[in-house]
């Protein structure tokens, strides 16, 4: 994927994948590299942020040899989210106008 | 590298970050690199690039929350993400305040910091060494007091042995048995005594032996923290 992805978008898409269903740190990274294919592969900081910021928590999942840390959004982090919806749907459709197939008046 | 040296890495790079976050931080990448399984190990290496680099990401990333106002501020967060892993958004400072900090932390050190630290850092040093000699000192004496009885007693034991035969020779049988009485049993004594110190030292000396060592890494690990407490301040002054 050519565009790069900034923090903000990389914030909205973490916090829309744990708002899903709780998940851990691995699988998160599994995901975004599968939507968005950045070569970025480590969210540790993207994560700390927002648990810092209040959005998601986490917690401790018993397993059969080990524990494993999930990820859950708060309900600030829910409300954060549509935040990002709103914001993202504008400019999709923005870039969308511009960018869009069948748009613009070349031919 | 294999995924215990990359996470060693790590944990150096992260020397700088509190306690908390290195411990979090860690976990983290422990657990992804159990999640990925032995099988990708490589792989993940590979994809989460060098240590140094991973671990210098977080760093900027926590100085960045660190200073970041109640509402974020896209600007900074975006430089924060995107920026080369070097760039820490600092406010720039006039030259001359700086200057002025640093002159005025040497004034400082000079007339009030090495003064009182040293002379604290004698003090300590000369207590230690004062403790390490009486310990040393009694422990000596027990020693000696311990082997001197057994030796003693075995000594005179054997010494009342060689005077008993002289009276036997002598003629004085009666008093030769009973001298030879006296040494042997002093003898017996000696030994009993002997192997009672032995067992005694055994028992002791191992105590002492971790007392000893746990007392050396107490030390060390107060260096260790000294040290990091000298390199944030350092680092903070630099970032300032």
């Amino acid at each position: 994927m050519p565009f790069p992805v900034t923090a903000t978008l990389l914030d909205a898409v973490v916090l829309a994948i744990v708002a899903r269903e709780d998940i851990y740190g691995y699988k998160i990274t599994q995901e975004v590299r599968r939507l968005v294919g950045i070569s970025e592969s480590t969210l540790y900081p993207v994560l700390r942020r927002l648990q810092k910021d209040g959005f998601l928590t986490a917690y401790n999942e018993m397993m059969t040899n080990r524990v494993r840390r999930y990820y859950h959004v708060t309900p600030s982090g829910r409300e954060k989210l549509r935040e990002y919806r709103a914001d993202w749907t504008a400019y999709r459709d923005a870039l969308e106008s511009v960018l869009g197939e069948g748009e613009g008046k070349s031919e | 590298m294999n995924a215990y040296e990359y996470l060693n890495a790590l944990r150096r790079a992260f020397e700088v970050l509190p306690e908390d976050e290195r411990e979090s931080a860690i976990r983290y990448y422990e657990e992804y690199f159990l999640d990925a399984g032995p099988e990708n190990e490589q792989q993940v290496i590979e994809e989460l690039g060098a240590p140094e680099q991973v671990a210098q990401n977080i760093v900027n990333e926590y100085k960045e929350v660190a200073r970041r106002a109640p509402s974020p501020d896209p600007a900074a967060e975006a430089e924060g993400a995107e920026a080369a892993p070097s760039a820490v958004p600092a406010r720039p400072r006039p030259a001359w305040e700086t200057l002025l900090v640093l002159l005025g932390g040497l004034v400082l050190l000079c007339f009030i910091g090495i003064p009182v630290l040293g002379g604290l850092l004698a003090g300590a040093v000369g207590l230690a060494v004062g403790a390490v000699a009486l310990l040393a000192g009694l422990g000596l004496m027990l020693v000696f007091v311990l082997a001197a009885l057994p030796v003693a007693a075995v000594v005179a034991g054997v010494g009342l042995c060689a005077f008993s035969l002289a009276l036997f020779f002598g003629g004085r049988a009666a008093s030769g048995l009973l001298t030879l009485g006296a040494g042997v049993c002093l003898l017996a004594l000696g030994c009993m005594m002997g192997f009672g110190c032995v067992r005694l030292c055994a028992a002791c000396i191992p105590p002492l032996m971790r007392g000893v060592g746990w007392c050396v890494e107490q030390c060390g690990r107060f260096f260790r923290w000294c040290a990091r407490l000298a390199r944030q301040a350092w680092e903070r002054l630099r970032g300032w």
